[in-house]
């Protein structure tokens, strides 16, 4: 059978001019109109159910946009808290490549230890940011969280990602890895496989392969995307979005840019690999820190001022790839329509970010080649398996 | 939108911390690295190539039901998404 999360297929060619790239997709965007006709609460129970991988996410933009649909307008408390929630989230899905996949581009065996004991404390964050279970249920009043039960466990997974990732406290990380210098320093005197292998792409000059002029997501309002989700062309628009004819790109590098470090680090060596995997660590180490001292920015999800049709809502969250939207219609207490927009569509869009980047390759025999695109898929992170065909 | 699937676990192997789950109607090798206490019958949430952690029948059944319902889950057997190209994760 097929793999029914979808995977991605992605085909490099040789061409008089360089490589050439053919990314096809079996995700299934179109799984959405499940539900069409249940109620908004029994969707926001169903929908984490199916999309379990990043489930804070989606059931976070799912209840942002049922409330906003239903005309409810959720406690800022909540709001905060569901924020907290996707940020731990995030935090686990990065943790999840830079213990497990990271040391296998240094033929080494992943960190299973660490990654069971960062789900373990990402669970109780979750428990602790959302003792009685009602956070992401449509219209949540009072939610109930435990600071300290936070603390413990924040701070618990901050000390497993300063031993098994950084090599030190993320805090001081965060204030002493800020130019190229100090990075360059850190990477080389740390022995933890990540500082090894961001030392390993620097040194070897593969950090810089992949670099593309930049082409981020703009910040849309609602109305805005409300339109291209409600639009004749939605569901096209929903499996290769677009903006202003350009697939735009909606990633941790993205939501970085302006950062000391990472601006230094495009300056220095462009939009490639080791800007992006440090522009992963950077977000780990910052929402890190949020989580802790409860200082999320609520950036590209802050709800938009547009005023929407009435019955007509949208919900956004910070994924850990990108940023997520989804769209609810709800007409006489039933869902009319519902569409997800994810990050993986916009920069796995066959022309978009990866696709630009692979055909800058230079040519080499095929295990680099291969080591090559591998790198970068990784580094633009897609949200599913994916097969490599190389020529 | 990235769906991890219920699969029951078939078959256990303590020495390579590996099991065979079945997955609609194919029977694939996943790792048990991530999780533990777990043994034939329990289901688990599968997403490349590793079990995330384990849910209840009840659950799984639910779930499986809704990918019924979009079409994506052909329970057939003798099919299969191998491929020897490169794998990643996400989700």
């Amino acid at each position: 059978m097929s793999d029914p999360a979808g995977r991605l297929n992605i085909q490099l060619r040789r061409t008089p001019h360089g490589f050439a790239c053919d990314i096809a997709s079996t995700r299934p965007v179109a799984a959405s109109g499940l539900f069409r006709g249940r109620a908004p609460t029994e969707t926001a129970s169903l929908l984490p159910l199916l999309y379990s991988i990043c489930a804070k996410a989606q059931a976070s933009a799912c209840v942002g946009a049922l409330d906003h649909a239903c005309g409810m307008d959720p406690d800022p408390e909540a709001r905060r808290l569901r924020q907290s929630l996707v940020a731990a989230e995030t935090v686990r899905e990065h943790l999840w490549r830079i213990l497990l996949d990271w040391p296998l581009l240094l033929d080494e065996e992943p960190d299973r230890h660490a990654m069971i004991g960062t789900q373990s404390l990402v669970k109780r964050i979750f428990g602790a940011l959302d003792s009685d279970g009602v956070l992401l249920s449509p219209g949540c009043e009072k939610p109930t969280s435990s600071r300290s039960a936070l603390a413990e466990a924040a701070s618990a997974l901050a000390d497993l990602t300063a031993e098994r990732v950084l090599g030190l406290a993320p805090d001081a990380w965060l204030e002493r890895v800020t130019t190229l210098g100090a990075f360059d320093d850190w990477c080389r005197s740390v022995e933890t496989p990540a500082a090894r292998l961001l030392a390993d792409l620097h040194d070897s000059g593969d950090g810089r392969l992949g670099h593309t002029e930049a082409s981020p997501l703009p910040d849309l309002d609602d109305g805005t995307l409300a339109a291209e989700l409600r639009g004749p062309e939605a569901a096209a628009f929903v499996a290769r979005p677009h903006w202003r004819g350009v697939p735009r790109e909606t990633t941790p590098l993205t939501r970085y840019a302006d950062s000391a470090l990472v601006s230094a680090l495009v300056a220095d060596q462009g939009r490639g690999i080791l800007a992006r995997l440090v522009a992963q660590i950077l977000e780990t180490v910052s929402l890190l820190r949020a989580i802790r001292t409860d200082e999320l920015d609520a950036g590209s999800t802050a709800p938009s001022d547009t005023l929407l049709p009435a019955g007509v809502g949208l919900g956004r969250a910070d994924a850990a790839r990108g940023l997520l939207v989804h769209l609810a219609e709800v007409d006489r207490g039933r869902v009319a329509e519902y569409r997800i927009l994810a990050p993986t569509e916009w920069n796995f869009h066959p022309d978009g970010v990866l696709s630009s980047a692979l055909a800058t390759l230079p040519d080499a025999e095929e295990t680099l080649l291969r080591r090559r695109v591998q790198l970068l898929v990784m580094a633009i992170d897609p949200c599913v398996a994916f097969d490599l065909v190389i020529p | 939108m990235c769906l991890a699937i219920p699969a029951e676990i078939i078959e256990v192997d303590p020495d390579s911390d590996t099991a065979q789950v079945a997955l609609g109607g194919v029977v694939k090798e996943i790792s048990l690295a991530l999780v533990t206490d777990v043994t034939v019958g329990d289901y688990v949430l599968v997403h490349v190539g590793y079990a995330l952690n384990k849910i209840s029948q009840d659950e799984a059944e639910h779930t499986l039901a809704l990918i019924r319902e979009i079409g994506m889950l052909q329970d057939e057997s003798g099919a299969s998404d191998a491929s020897d190209a490169g794998a990643g994760r996400s989700a």
